[in-house]
């Protein structure tokens, strides 16, 4: 049974994982380094531990520090969380050998998940579809055409020594082909002093379907459904839901299907989640496997019923899934949204917004669930990813978890950083993705709207009564600044 | 009592005509104004203002953040603050707390308009800084590596 467990981790995972802890009796221990010393994470924790300076590089990615912090606390077990140290080999084969229990798959599957190159030829063998290629060595544009047409059209060219868009071509058809692979090897050679390219099936209107899997230490694996991450912007996931909406219940069972297969190749142990890229024609591939927590991971909680982290926590210990199923089949109740929450600024190229939190307030209502790493005061800095909450609506239906979580937004108020909360609301309010149509090029393809005309109006509006009120009653603010100071001139 | 309020929000300035007990908004570009009823706003724990239909609002540090209709605005209220000035133009100021990663000019340099004068990271984002015109870089005030903070003036063109 493990007693205390260290969190390897800050901000909203560690809170949220510490939330699990306390309902379960264990002990918790936070890590922390300089930038974090007063944030709500160390100070919700049984313990906490100094781990280093502000840059991750001198604190949260430092494995000794963590072992010391492991020693130092006694804690017996180590939950990763996301990022970080979550998916490195060395970190998880450390506390295999310091004898600690690693709330995360063994340090092997760590390590082939993580090489792109190893996973797709181990997934390739287990039967799990990948997206058909050619990276051999032959440039010749006969050996090329023949690849194209096994792999069928359309087909990416994309410049082996690539990047930026350069030597990258697609083509629709088979008499397209070969000008246009000259053009790209041309190209190539231009960019990048090496003209070799390599072709990709290219897969029109994608969706990104993720499966959460489980695997247990009897070698047994089972999914926990799919969750629909297409919402994403530079890759980088905005809105994740559970069920996938307008998926074929057929493909839906096959997709899950795959990935328990995929994970029981590898005789997966733990939580992960196997990604896919599904194709307009119901074909989809593998993408890769998340060998931990995900961000999303909540829209799964919401649906199944089950705590996830609690879970991760009962296989670590030895529990089988069928001890945790206690005879029960995972089902898929309701509908579940979530989005994240940043500190970017939606009219500025999305450009991280930093500074002190001057008031933080979250929603209390039914059916929303707000997991948060910061409040009033919190200083959000350029040193860590500027995610400030993730909220996830629940509803029997879509369309009313999609309203809950509306409802949510509405009530999330943040005042000091610019938040990407007017950005989500657009997203959840568009019409393409009321009737659920989503695909990975949805923010890049579709306008979205957070202002409406008469908005400034408005603000400005209660913006002058505030002014009004104030000025009449003379409140403590007020007479505490000065209208000099706070106001502005007088003229 | 009269007072008149100047507002800056998103590069436009608003002057507010506040009377006894209700205001005028006045939009000195494109002439709207509206009357405006008066709403009495509750004081809460935390510093903050709230109304029966869930606006809050806040006063902190020279700005106005106000949160209505679950949407939030933010305002700065320093009066002598002037949008968009003549010298704004020639001084480049990091828009953001971060590390220089590139500083491609030097003084003495001429600079078209468009073009990069350095490239500010923060959180793995990159922020490419360019000339608003063309200009003859004056002084250079940081090198690649350096830590800088919010509106930090980082060239000065001339």
């Amino acid at each position: 049974m493990i007693q205390k467990l260290l969190i390897a981790n800050r901000g909203e995972i560690s809170l949220r994982i510490q939330k699990t802890c306390k309902r379960l009796g264990i002990k918790t221990v936070a890590v922390y380094s300089d930038a974090d010393k007063d944030s709500p994470f160390v100070k919700n924790a049984d313990e906490s531990f100094y781990l280093g300076g502000s840059e991750p590089s001198k604190s949260y990615l430092v494995i000794p520090n963590i072992l010391k912090a492991v020693q130092a606390t006694g804690a017996d077990a180590v939950h990763p969380g996301y990022g970080f140290l979550s998916e490195k080999t060395e970190f998880a084969k450390a506390l295999y050998q310091a004898k600690v229990s690693f709330l995360g798959p063994r340090p092997e599957t760590v390590d082939l998940m993580g090489d792109k190159i190893r996973s797709r030829a181990a997934m390739e063998k287990a039967g799990v579809p990948v997206v058909p290629g050619y990276e051999g060595d032959s440039q010749e544009p006969s050996v090329l055409l023949k690849e194209a047409e096994r792999i069928g059209f359309p087909v990416m060219i994309k410049a082996s020594a690539g990047g930026g868009g350069k030597g990258m071509k697609r083509v629709f058809s088979k008499e397209e082909f070969l000008p246009s692979l000259e053009s790209a090897q041309r190209e190539a050679g231009n960019a990048f002093g090496d003209a070799r390219v390599f072709l990709e099936k290219y897969i029109i209107n994608p969706r990104h379907i993720e499966v959460q899997v489980f695997g247990d230490s009897s070698g047994n694996v089972i999914h926990l459904f799919e969750r629909e991450c297409s919402i994403q912007r530079r890759h980088q996931k905005v809105v994740e839901e559970s069920p996938a909406p307008n998926l074929d219940p057929k493909i839906k069972q096959k997709i899950c299907e795959v990935a328990v297969q995929a994970a029981s190749s590898i005789g997966y142990l733990g939580a992960g989640t196997v990604e896919f890229i599904l194709g307009e024609d119901g074909n989809f591939y593998f993408l890769e496997m998340n060998t931990r927590l995900q961000v999303e991971h909540p829209v799964t909680e919401a649906v199944t019923g089950f705590d996830l982290v609690e879970w991760q926590i009962r296989i670590a210990e030895g529990n089988t899934l069928a001890s945790l199923l206690q005879g029960k089949e995972p089902g898929q109740t309701g509908h579940a949204i979530e989005v994240r929450l940043y500190a970017e600024d939606p009219e500025n190229e999305f450009l991280p917004s930093i500074g002190r939190i001057e008031l933080a307030k979250f929603p209390d209502q039914q059916n929303l669930r707000v997991d948060s790493g910061v409040v009033t005061g919190s200083e959000v800095s350029l040193y860590y990813d500027p995610m400030l909450a993730k909220i996830i609506g629940y509803g029997k239906t879509r369309e009313e978890a999609r309203k809950n979580l509306i409802a949510g937004l509405e009530h999330t108020v943040i005042f000091g950083p610019v938040t990407n909360v007017n950005y989500l609301r657009g997203i959840l309010e568009h019409s393409e993705f009321v009737s659920g149509h989503t695909n990975t090029h949805f923010l890049e393809k579709h306008k979205i709207e957070w202002e409406e005309v008469g908005e400034e109006k408005e603000a400005l509006a209660k913006t002058a009564s505030f002014l009004v009120s104030r000025t009449v009653q003379s409140s403590s603010v007020w007479e505490a600044v000065g209208p000099k100071g706070l106001w502005g001139e007088i003229l | 009592m009269n007072r008149t309020f100047r507002l800056r929000w998103k590069e436009k300035e608003y002057v507010l005509d506040l009377g006894e007990s209700s205001s005028r908004l006045l939009d000195p570009e494109n002439g709207w104004e509206s009357l405006l009823t008066h709403y009495s706003w509750t004081k809460e724990e935390d510093g903050s203002y709230s109304l029966p239909d869930g606006s809050v609002a806040l006063l902190k540090s020279g700005k106005l953040y106000i949160h209505t209709k679950g949407k939030t605005f933010q305002f700065s209220i320093k009066g002598k603050e002037s949008s968009n000035s003549e010298a704004a133009q020639f001084e480049i100021k990091s828009p953001m707390p971060g590390k220089i990663i590139k500083m491609e000019v030097k003084p003495g340099d001429k600079v078209k308009k468009g073009q990069t004068l350095a490239v500010v990271e923060a959180m793995k984002m990159e922020h490419a800084l360019r000339a608003g015109l063309d200009a003859d870089v004056k002084e250079v005030h940081s090198q690649p590596g350096d830590i800088v903070s919010q509106d930090q003036l980082l060239v000065l063109l001339s």
